[in-house]
């Protein structure tokens, strides 16, 4: 039978070259459980993002090198830290889009609920619109083993799953590992620094040494296999636990402060440092192309996903802020009309000034305008939300459930964001509009509806490069800002503050992308 | 995910030759005639062609048939109120004859003025008598009475013997005279019958005299020395010819720059007199032939009977008026009268102009000749010309102005701006609307180019009507208009306070 997992002469570098792990030789057997231990910053997280997320990770710098690295990521789940349920879906709805995509499109009802009941959770927790958050940590985690079980993964990966657990909790958990693979006949991986939850499901121990960077197998020839499995008496349970606990403690005293060591400088190509420099630059348009590719496929395939994750960002990115888009539009509408009609000073005719404009500005400013806004609010809400799925690995979890996150995430956020801002440029021009009948209407100007309109629905030939031009912007800012927040929103999130990074770089980057498009667009029609 | 971002650039850099491609393509189809039409027709025929892709919402709009400065527009209306319109002009037809000039125009003398000619002509008469001695009546010693008046024959039957065989059938002059002699008192009757020959009038005068003696032997004796017709050639000495054509003639040319006149003739109608009341004589203005055949509309024209003038007044119909203008045009008038009141110059200086606009004007060039017409209460001058706008390049525009025009006293005119139109000359036959925005502006500061033409025309009206002084002949006196009250009728009345000085 093939090894789930076989990994020889894995070596991580950080992005500044010290070594990660220096060498990680480990395989895995069907049935078994293995436990990864070791101190904080001894590269376990980083181990499973090579098993996760390997071209990110060297995306971002890392350098990852393997003699062997065979591993069917078809095959691997995930349960993250805390779960890492998906917050957008209620229990019902992350145990059903794991059993949908196992099974390629169609789930039964009932399932979900007999996926709670194999984790010990009350079917209850299966009523629809029950929120993730109301679980406890124990109920989460458990969800989140549901979850990965129901995905139908032959290798489950358990990310420090008994953080915030009570040892109670922690046993319990234990012996649910135990159960489930014994059931499915699936193996795992367990990275912990729990020594209760690591003696009780390890059939093997192994310690990520931070002496000298390489995986260490602890009582390789007298471990007596997972203490939570029948058989094992307290009193063995207490004694191994104890020393388990100080063969750990004694190797962070000696080697917790111990940095990573430098390695051998690798010189990277300019290439390679231009491409870095580049990529989040280049990233919104990867997105563009992606999205573009995948929004018709995962509409048509997932119509359902479609339908939840659009509902999400189109009621962060138009719904809540609509009211204020149609009052920020009216008062500047308003306030740019007084102001020309201001203009002329004393002697000449306000209304033959507003006659003149008409809704000239309207289809100059309402794009840009509309577009700064929507970056400002509703790209950010949209960046912050994608951003701390990130955060709080629900992406990484997406990806633990074999469903890719550009199609199921990023493709219909690109399409909602993108949507969301033709509508709000809509609201936005009519906003306009509409300051601009009261100022019409305060100095008497006749058919100004038609006048303040006349732009939009009938222009003049002279000025109808104006209006291709407004929607043509419209267009191009719409899926140009969409791609941004999507592809800032998208990255990795490996601190909270990189979520405000996100953020503050879209916004950044998104006023270019249309302080740019007015320029050259106003050259362009003034030229011709 | 490299050929991702790669794709990614490739859409960005799609987008953006695709704005340049879409923007090229989105210029919007103006509104563009192509004109089939000359610029002067007998019969109105503007004939032009829009592009088929706005043709369905094109207006055309054409003015009545008819002679005179005739447009027809191509608007288009845009949603707010805005309007691209190109109008053309044609000169339509009848037009006049040159060879024979239309009696359009009419001096009326009044009784009046024949009332101060008798006054001063009885000063002459007693002036040439005084101290002569005529056998048998003895001497001159003074004219008791001196009439001169405007007759009719079927008033004065008795006057059938002076009127002779050729009678008077439009009228004549009649003068009564009573000239005392120291014997006897002899009244004398007269008649000047008006012809006219070719381009001149004379007064054929007949006269009678009757010498009231009850002396059988001086009356014989005036048979035979024929005292009457003495006394009546002395009288008919040509200084009551003299002072009647002065009086009744057509206005003497006026003299433009570069030795060209605008002439008045004698026309083929009649003179016509009313008795005790007027007499009228129609003139014509002389034309010259323009090149390509422009010549000035004649328009229907309805004469009524004139109001007896309280001295002289002169009748313009239009079509006087046009052929005055069409002179003035033809011969390079009004277009050096334009350039000296300097639309162009007042335009481009105009502080608001030099401060916001780039669009500057050259002088403006009159491609037909003004016409005149009735319109309601008033005459409206319209009037189409041409002028170079330079704004980045140079392009002729063709503008189209209509004068609503009013004459008060002394002739100064009143003027509103009926139309100020402007369209450009893409190609000489391609017109395109341009500057609708700047045309409107200026038709609201109309006051600054209203009266440039018609003060001109006003001016010139004065002074070949009324700034003139003529003389009498060889006679001491002149014929002195002071003053002048213009009236508008089926063209302009002229009522001249004019004098016969010493």
């Amino acid at each position: 039978m093939v090894a789930p997992l076989a990994v020889r002469g894995l070596r991580v570098a950080l992005p500044d070259g010290r070594i990660l792990i220096d060498g990680i030789d480990l395989e895995i057997g069907a049935g078994e459980v293995v436990v990864l231990l070791g101190g904080s910053g001894a590269g376990k997280s980083t181990f499973a993002r090579v098993l996760f997320e390997r071209d990110e990770l060297e995306r971002d710098g890392f350098e990852v090198v393997a003699a062997q690295l065979d591993l069917d990521r078809d095959q691997l789940g995930l349960v993250p830290q805390r779960g890492a349920l998906f917050d957008h879906l209620d229990v019902r709805g992350n145990l059903e889009l794991a059993l949908r995509h196992a099974s390629g499109g169609a789930s039964d009802a009932k399932d979900a609920d007999a996926w709670l009941e194999r984790v010990g959770l009350e079917p209850e927790l299966a009523a629809p619109g029950t929120p993730v958050t109301r679980l406890s940590g124990g109920q989460a985690q458990r969800v989140a083993v549901a979850r990965v079980l129901a995905s139908k993964r032959k290798l489950l990966f358990l990310d420090e799953p008994s953080v915030g657990l009570d040892p109670q909790r922690v046993r319990v958990l234990a012996r649910l590992i135990r159960e489930q693979v014994k059931a499915l006949g699936i193996s795992a991986i367990v990275v912990t620094h729990d020594v209760a939850l690591a003696a009780g499901v390890a059939d093997r121990l192994f310690l990520l040494s931070l002496a000298d960077r390489k995986l260490e197998q602890l009582f390789a020839d007298r471990w007596p296999g997972a203490l939570e499995d029948p058989g094992h008496a307290a009193a063995e349970r207490g004694t191994w636990l104890v020393e388990l606990e100080a063969a750990l403690v004694t190797h962070l005293d000696q080697h917790a402060d111990k940095p990573p060591p430098r390695g051998p400088v690798v010189a990277r190509s300019i290439v390679t440092k231009l491409a870095r420099i580049a990529e989040p630059v280049l990233a919104p348009f990867r997105v563009a192309a992606i999205a573009a590719w995948l929004a018709p496929q995962q509409l048509v395939k997932y119509p359902r996903d479609f339908a939840v994750i659009s509902k999400r960002v189109i009621l962060q990115t138009l719904v809540r802020p609509l009211v204020f888009y149609a009052i920020v539009s009216t008062l500047i509408g308003y306030t740019v009309l007084f102001v020309i009609s201001k203009i002329g000073g004393a002697g000449v005719r306000p209304d033959a000034l507003l006659r003149q404009i008409g809704g000239a500005h309207v289809v100059a400013l309402a794009p840009a305008l509309s577009a700064l806004l929507f970056v400002a609010a509703s790209g950010s809400a949209t960046n912050a939300w994608l951003g701390s799925m990130g955060l709080t690995k629900q992406t990484l979890a997406l990806d633990a459930l074999g469903i890719d996150r550009r199609a199921y995430l990023w493709a219909p956020a690109w399409l909602a964001v993108a949507v969301s801002y033709l509508i709000v440029a809509a609201v936005f021009a009519l906003g306009m509009i509409c300051g601009g009948l009261l100022v019409c209407r305060a100095y008497g100007v006749p058919h100004a509806w038609q006048l303040l309109t006349g732009d939009f629905l009938d222009p003049r030939p002279e000025r109808l490069r104006y209006a291709v031009r407004a929607g043509f912007l419209a267009w191009i800012y719409a899926w140009g800002l969409a791609s941004d927040v999507v592809a800032k929103g998208g990255a990795a999130k490996p601190e909270a503050d990189a979520v405000t990074r996100g953020m503050t770089a879209s916004v950044v980057a998104s006023t270019l992308w249309v302080v740019a498009w007015e320029l050259v667009t106003v050259l362009v029609v003034f030229r011709l | 995910m490299k050929a991702a971002g790669v794709i990614g650039v490739a859409i960005v850099a799609a987008h953006a030759l695709g704005f340049v491609a879409l923007a090229s393509r989105s210029a919007g189809q103006d509104l563009e005639v192509e004109l089939r039409a000359p610029l002067a027709s007998p019969v109105l025929m503007l004939d032009g062609v829009v592009p088929a892709a706005i043709e369905p919402r094109v207006v055309e709009t054409v003015d009545a048939p008819g002679p005179g400065l005739r447009r027809k527009r191509w608007r288009v209306d845009y949603r707010g109120g805005f309007t691209r319109e190109v109008g053309a002009t044609q000169l339509v037809g009848p037009f006049q004859d040159s060879k024979v000039p239309a009696c359009s125009g009419r001096v009326i003398v009044g009784q009046a003025l024949l009332d101060q000619i008798a006054v001063a002509m009885r000063g002459v008469i007693s002036d040439q008598l005084r101290g002569e001695t005529i056998f048998p009546v003895g001497a001159y010693h003074s004219i008791d009475a001196f009439t001169l008046e405007w007759a009719r024959f079927e008033t004065h039957p008795f006057d059938v013997a002076l009127l002779g065989a050729a009678g008077a059938p439009h009228g004549y002059v009649r003068a009564t005279a009573r000239i005392a002699f120291d014997r006897v008192t002899v009244p004398i009757v007269l008649v000047a019958v008006p012809e006219r020959a070719d381009t001149e009038l004379h007064f054929r005068v007949q006269a009678s005299a009757r010498v009231e003696v009850a002396n059988g032997f001086l009356e014989w004796l005036n048979s035979k020395v024929d005292l009457t017709s003495k006394l009546a050639t002395r009288l008919a000495n040509h200084e009551l010819d003299a002072m009647l054509v002065t009086a009744l003639a057509p206005p003497p040319p006026f003299e433009l720059a570069g030795g060209q006149t605008l002439a008045f003739t004698f026309c083929a109608d009649p003179v016509e007199i009313s008795d005790r009341a007027y007499g009228v004589l129609p003139f014509a203005v002389v034309i010259g032939n323009a090149p390509g055949g422009v010549l000035p509309p004649h328009l229907p024209s309805i004469h009524a009977p004139p109001a007896a003038p309280s001295s002289i007044a002169i009748d313009l119909d239009v079509d006087a008026l046009n052929a005055m203008l069409y002179e003035l045009w033809r011969t390079g008038w009004l277009d050096r009268q334009l350039a000296e009141v300097g639309l162009d110059r007042r335009f481009n200086t105009d502080p608001t102009v030099t401060e916001m606009l780039t669009v500057r004007l050259s002088p403006l060039r009159l491609a037909l000749p003004p016409v005149i017409s009735r319109a309601g209460d008033h005459l409206r001058l319209a009037a189409d010309a041409r002028v170079n706008l330079s704004d980045g390049g140079l392009t002729v525009a063709r503008v189209y102005g209509a004068l609503d025009l009013r004459f008060a006293t002394n002739l100064a005119p009143a003027v509103t701006l009926g139309a100020l139109e402007l369209a450009c000359e893409r190609t000489p036959t391609t017109l395109v609307p341009c500057y609708a925005d700047l045309v409107g502006a200026l038709a609201t500061r109309s006051a600054d180019f209203d009266g440039a033409l018609t003060t001109a025309f006003g001016a010139l009206l004065r002074e070949i009507f009324v700034d003139r002084e003529l003389s009498v002949g060889e006679l001491p006196f002149s014929l002195h208009v002071a003053g002048v009250v213009p009236t508008l009728g089926t063209g302009v009345h002229l009522e001249l306070d004019a004098k016969l000085v010493k």
